[in-house]
């Protein structure tokens, strides 16, 4: 009975972690697949802290577009914090490589993330989003997402 | 010889009332949080303490004075969710922090604080009970978790500790909370076998949130029937909340009866206070709550999301196999 018990526990966790943009997947990672409308846009918020590195001084993000690339269809990802924002394109889509990184300084607290694309169709991307210290040192990072499209 | 035998009957009658006093203290003290009040954008080690067992299931045992001493078989806790519920919210503007005068609030959860979900998370750490999971919303957001396993006896309350981070919640700048608690819907399990609504505290204690201030739709919640012997506190006449209020007519079946009263926890929730750093994040000038101190505001996580997620399931997003409800 408790080994039925714990088997069960160990799969679901397993099936948990292969569903995509979930704040369980790889640490500051996190994948999906942005619905084929053009509008479609995925939302969240990344909670930056001091975890005992220090505080947070900057997010730095960066997307994968992991789809084979389509002429005119490209994968951007956004982040907010403060009036403030930036932005990054993964400009060949399919390659294995991401964006180039952007950083945006807010310090500690909630920055809001988002992707979207440049056309209609189905894109599989994956994002990184790490909080650091002003010595670039890794700091708390916790995500949670507000919306899949 | 005869003053060595008195030496030792003072001191074992004195070992004797100290471990009743501990047991008395331990009968009536409630599920709580470790670290209660946190400041804010600060992550914090903490944990559940699940602080006594059941009632007595023969209800020889009944009203206050019973010892709550059947072994507690597991816990499931939910924290307020803003992302995918829209949690009941007051705010208080002159109590001065007793939290008795909370006036309902149609504003979003955003306009106070952040993150919106994932307020407490589940650390793994191998204590005491063999088997746990978190729980989550529909986009897979950390709402909570269980733990379960093995019976502790509690013939002599003990604690039971489950341990969690709670998160670096951040207070809105512009908002007027000077802070922000977070009342927890908590379930300690002591009888598996009782499903819902047959629950009463021998067999589960509910120490559950009930949103009983001005404004909130459907006040005031309570027993069907009020409870005129709790002078103290107060049962006003009135319908559930959630599924999981925590009714019971002191032993075993509870919920619905004529004679039902509220149970042990009946609107006793364990809280995580966060309080706003007034020299980082200092109040605007225009707040005027409390004399100009800020609002404390108390975020009550949904009846939706408590009877969606209180019970306890294999799976973290309540499918699977189900175990509790």
């Amino acid at each position: 009975m408790k080994n039925t018990v714990l088997k069960k526990i160990l799969l679901s966790t397993a099936i948990l972690l292969s569903a995509g943009f979930s704040s369980i997947t790889l640490a500051h990672s996190g994948g999906a697949t942005l619905g084929a409308d053009a509008s479609a846009t995925d939302l969240a918020s990344v909670t930056c802290y001091d975890d005992g590195n220090g505080p947070a001084d900057h997010l730095l993000i960066a997307v994968e577009d992991g789809s084979a690339p389509i002429p005119g269809l490209l994968v951007n990802m956004q982040a907010f914090k403060d009036n403030k924002m930036t932005n990054v394109t993964d400009p060949v889509s399919g390659d294995g490589n991401s964006s180039p990184e952007a950083m945006l300084r807010g310090g500690n607290g909630d920055y809001r993330i988002s992707v979207n694309k440049t056309n209609t169709g189905l894109r599989d991307f994956e994002v990184t989003f790490h909080c650091e210290t002003s010595n670039n040192i890794h700091t708390g990072t916790d995500i949670n997402v507000l919306q899949v499209q | 010889m005869t003053r060595s035998i008195k030496i030792k009957r003072t001191a074992f009658s004195s070992i004797s009332a100290v471990v009743v006093l501990a047991a008395s203290q331990g009968a009536f003290a409630h599920t709580r949080l470790e670290t209660a009040t946190v400041p804010e954008a600060t992550r914090v080690h903490n944990a559940l303490n699940v602080s006594h067992g059941c009632a007595d299931p023969t209800g020889a045992l009944a009203g206050e004075g019973a010892l709550k001493n059947q072994p507690t078989r597991g816990t499931t806790v939910v924290f307020p969710n803003a992302i995918s519920y829209l949690p009941i919210i007051g705010v208080d503007s002159t109590s001065d922090g007793k939290g008795t005068a909370k006036v309902y609030t149609p504003n979003k959860a955003d306009a106070y604080y952040t993150p919106l979900a994932g307020i407490g998370q589940l650390i793994h750490t191998g204590g005491p009970w063999d088997y746990t999971n978190i729980k989550v919303d529909a986009l897979k957001n950390k709402d909570g978790f269980w733990a379960g396993g093995a019976p502790y006896d509690q013939t002599i309350s003990t604690y039971v500790q489950v341990a969690f981070y709670s998160a670096a919640v951040t207070i809105a700048p512009t908002s007027c909370a000077r802070s922000v608690t977070f009342e927890l819907a908590v379930a300690d399990i002591c009888d598996l076998t009782a499903k819902s609504p047959n629950i009463g505290d021998a067999q589960a204690l509910f120490w559950s949130p009930i949103p009983n201030f001005e404004g909130v739709p459907g006040q005031p919640f309570g027993a069907g029937v009020g409870d005129p012997a709790r002078a103290n506190n107060p049962v006003p006449v009135g319908p559930k909340f959630s599924n999981y209020d925590g009714w019971s007519n002191g032993d075993k079946v509870g919920m619905g009866a004529a004679t039902a009263k509220a149970g042990d926890g009946w609107n006793s929730p364990a809280t995580l206070k966060v309080t706003r750093d007034l020299v980082k994040n200092p109040l605007p000038a225009s707040c005027t709550g409390n004399a100009g101190k800020g609002d404390d505001v108390y975020i009550y996580p949904s009846a939706e999301q408590i009877n969606k997620e209180l019970p306890v399931w294999s799976n973290p997003d309540q499918t699977g196999s189900n175990y509790w409800k």
